[in-house]
């Protein structure tokens, strides 16, 4: 968990404008709450391009 | 002044009673240059003193560089919650406000051992092996 306010270069980095945004690794994010099987989705999109880097 | 009221402190801590194996809180901070490092503290100070299961230890980031490395913190105010392992929860700024609740999320699904995710989800996750970093962006409002 990152406090946005407090840590303002890395809101910044990673183009937080809502919250809760999640970054996974340095390459998938998505804005807001999700259901369980959405995360996972997006956990196997980030796993995948991990591997393709 | 207590952050916490009475009221509030009681349900967290009726919450914790559901705590079965230790809790560790350990958080980094420093003097200087830092907002919200004495609030934090204060915070995670009474969190703590609710259950007898949570332990706090407290490093300064500077000075115990050795510590901040182990657990790989690069910014302050930083809170580890981990059990007797370290699943890599942080928490980086002040848990206050609706992340108050993230904190109290935290802490009872490491003492109760349970994430609270479904079979199947833990099932696919356990065909990762290669680390994943999620950052949550949180704002304390």
């Amino acid at each position: 968990m990152v406090e946005a306010i407090e840590f303002p270069h890395l809101a910044q980095r990673y183009t937080v404008s809502g919250v809760p945004k999640t970054v996974i690794n340095e390459n998938i994010s998505f804005v807001g709450a999700m259901p369980e099987d959405m995360v996972l989705d997006y956990i196997k999109q980030a796993a995948a391009h991990k591997k393709e880097s | 002044m207590a952050f916490l009221s009475k009221k509030d402190a009681d349900f967290v801590k009726t919450e914790f009673d559901q705590l079965k194996n230790p809790v560790h809180l350990i958080y980094f901070t420093q003097k200087m240059a830092c907002e919200y490092c004495e609030d934090t503290q204060k915070i995670l100070e009474e969190v703590s003193g609710l259950s007898g299961k949570i332990k706090l230890t407290v490093y300064n980031f500077t000075l115990d560089k050795a510590q901040s490395d182990k657990y790989q913190i690069d910014k302050i105010p930083a809170t580890v919650v981990m059990g007797d392992t370290d699943y890599g929860i942080r928490f980086y700024g002040i848990p206050s406000g609706y992340e108050f609740t993230s904190l109290i999320e935290a802490i009872l699904m490491i003492g109760k051992g349970e994430s609270g995710l479904t079979e199947k989800t833990k099932r696919e996750l356990k065909e990762f092996s290669t680390p994943l970093h999620f950052q949550v962006f949180v704002t304390p409002t």
